[in-house]
């Protein structure tokens, strides 16, 4: 009787550790910290790959007009961000996607994992900017890591599209926007047919430059790079502002933020100067806002 | 270590002097974000409620340089969840919430003065929720086996539940993480 009773606590002591062991080898997370840089879910979403997949694409056919998807800030939200990227998905209109910063509220591995998880679905080129939120914790190591450059550009369907880093706080040390980057991506090149330069970053001019002088010499930089659409996050409301002096006109265009389940569309018309741009709801039709 | 935690540390220990807390176990543990190896006293407030006082090392990483975090928490053991195998194995389960502190000069308790005021939370102090079981291996000592979710994956999941909860288990694994430990009884 006792010796049974012994093999029965042996088989529960066995049963418990097996157990144990299952969930150490099930491949569950021990994770040391909050503040660790696993990117496991965001292997492939890296921005030089889908530079190169969308040269594929552009070698592929000459558009009379195409569209670029729009979203920001999905922070708290990636669901509502992952609902607006499938609307963008099916649009055959929609080329490629560019998502205007904030994917995270702290910048930590575990939000970017889900944002990498929802880009994954998707199979067309999606771009980021980063945001300021990004930035916090160790975001900027996870960001280089996940996608790459925080400035970069290419060309698609003679128009060049610059992507670049403005957010000062969080890049302390760094002089941002990085002139000498903007200047240098948007002068055209010999031998190069060029319609549109449009330029991507997180925050407008504006909102982190007390200074008003700054903000003015910055837009006419803007100008005299030829940069006269520039699409941004931050705010979360949808906006266009339009900048005005004797010479020249030029548009900020600000996209909601995900919470408000809103996203952008801008469609670029070979051969015409003005862009098409829309605001979008998820489940609602978009509205067109400039249309020039 | 900044303001605001010594102000709250500083509460939890006078809370626990307050009510004659007498440290019963001592904990060795990992993960759980609280470090890749991690230490702790576990003191009885009152009957089946206890405060963990915790301080645990996180190894270098790729990038990364390896630091010490701190970190406080509650414990409830009910009676509920207590199970008695064979009248010799006591396994009980906890519930509990805590506060998980980096010693790392990039994060932040208080906003660092090139932001204007409001504009981040503190980065540098992360909450978390627990869910534990105690299984007595010996008279004195016990293995746990704990589940934490971190506040923001908490608050990530109540705001996107659909995303979620299809999820492979759940979504569970996708906010939060586990550690394994074993506990030294020196008071029965």
């Amino acid at each position: 009787m006792e010796i049974q009773s012994l093999k029965v606590e042996a088989n529960i002591i066995k049963t418990i550790f097996s157990a144990l062991l299952l969930l150490l080898l099930s491949g569950c997370d021990f994770s040391p910290t909050p503040w660790n840089l696993d990117t496991t879910e965001c292997s492939g979403i890296y921005t030089a790959d889908n530079i190169k997949k969308l040269e594929k694409l552009n070698n592929l056919e000459s558009l009379d007009s195409y569209s670029i998807g729009l979203t920001a800030d999905s922070q708290r939200y990636p669901e509502r961000l992952r609902d607006a990227l499938k609307e963008l998905k099916s649009d055959q209109k929609v080329k490629f996607i560019v998502i205007l910063g904030d994917l995270t509220e702290l910048g930590l591995s575990m939000e970017f994992n889900w944002i990498c998880k929802i880009i994954k679905e998707i199979d067309k080129p999606i771009f980021t900017v980063i945001g300021n939120h990004d930035g916090l914790s160790f975001g900027k190591q996870l960001w280089s890591k996940i996608f790459g450059l925080y400035d970069y550009s290419f060309n698609f369907q003679d128009s060049k599209f610059i992507f670049y880093n403005d957010n000062k706080y969080e890049f302390q040390g760094l002089k941002l926007p990085d002139i000498d980057f903007i200047e240098r991506e948007s002068t055209i090149k010999d031998n190069e047919n060029r319609e549109h330069t449009i330029a991507f970053s997180h925050i407008l001019p504006w909102s982190q430059k007390e200074n008003s002088d700054e903000v003015l010499k910055f837009n006419d930089f803007l100008f005299q790079q030829n940069i006269i659409y520039n699409l941004h996050g931050h705010t979360h409301k949808e906006d266009i502002e339009v900048v005005e002096s004797e010479i020249y006109r030029l548009y900020h265009i600000v996209v909601a933020n995900s919470e408000s389940d809103r996203y952008g569309k801008v469609t670029v018309f070979r051969g015409r100067d003005s862009l098409k741009v829309e605001f979008c709801q998820t489940g609602k039709s978009c509205r067109t806002v400039l249309n020039e | 270590m900044h303001s605001i935690l010594i102000r709250v540390l500083s509460l939890l220990i006078l809370v626990s002097l307050g009510v004659k807390a007498k440290i019963e176990r001592i904990k060795v543990g990992t993960g759980s974000y609280r470090g890749d190896i991690y230490t702790g006293v576990d003191m009885l407030l009152f009957k089946k409620h206890h405060l963990l006082l915790q301080i645990g090392y996180v190894l270098k990483d790729r990038g990364l340089n390896d630091f010490v975090q701190y970190s406080i928490s509650y414990q409830f053991n009910p009676e509920i969840l207590e199970v008695d195998v064979l009248k010799k194995y006591r396994v009980s389960g906890y519930v509990g919430v805590g506060l998980v502190y980096a010693d790392i000069d990039k994060l932040f308790v208080e906003l660092p003065n090139q932001y204007p005021d409001g504009y981040y939370i503190p980065t540098a102090i992360r909450g978390y929720f627990t869910v534990g079981v105690e299984i007595q291996l010996q008279h004195k000592i016990e293995l746990y086996v704990e589940y934490n979710a971190l506040d923001i994956g908490v608050d990530g999941y109540l705001r996107n539940r659909e995303l979620f909860f299809n999820q492979e288990f759940f979504g569970i694994t996708d906010i939060g993480t586990f550690c394994v430990g074993l506990l030294w009884r020196f008071r029965v």
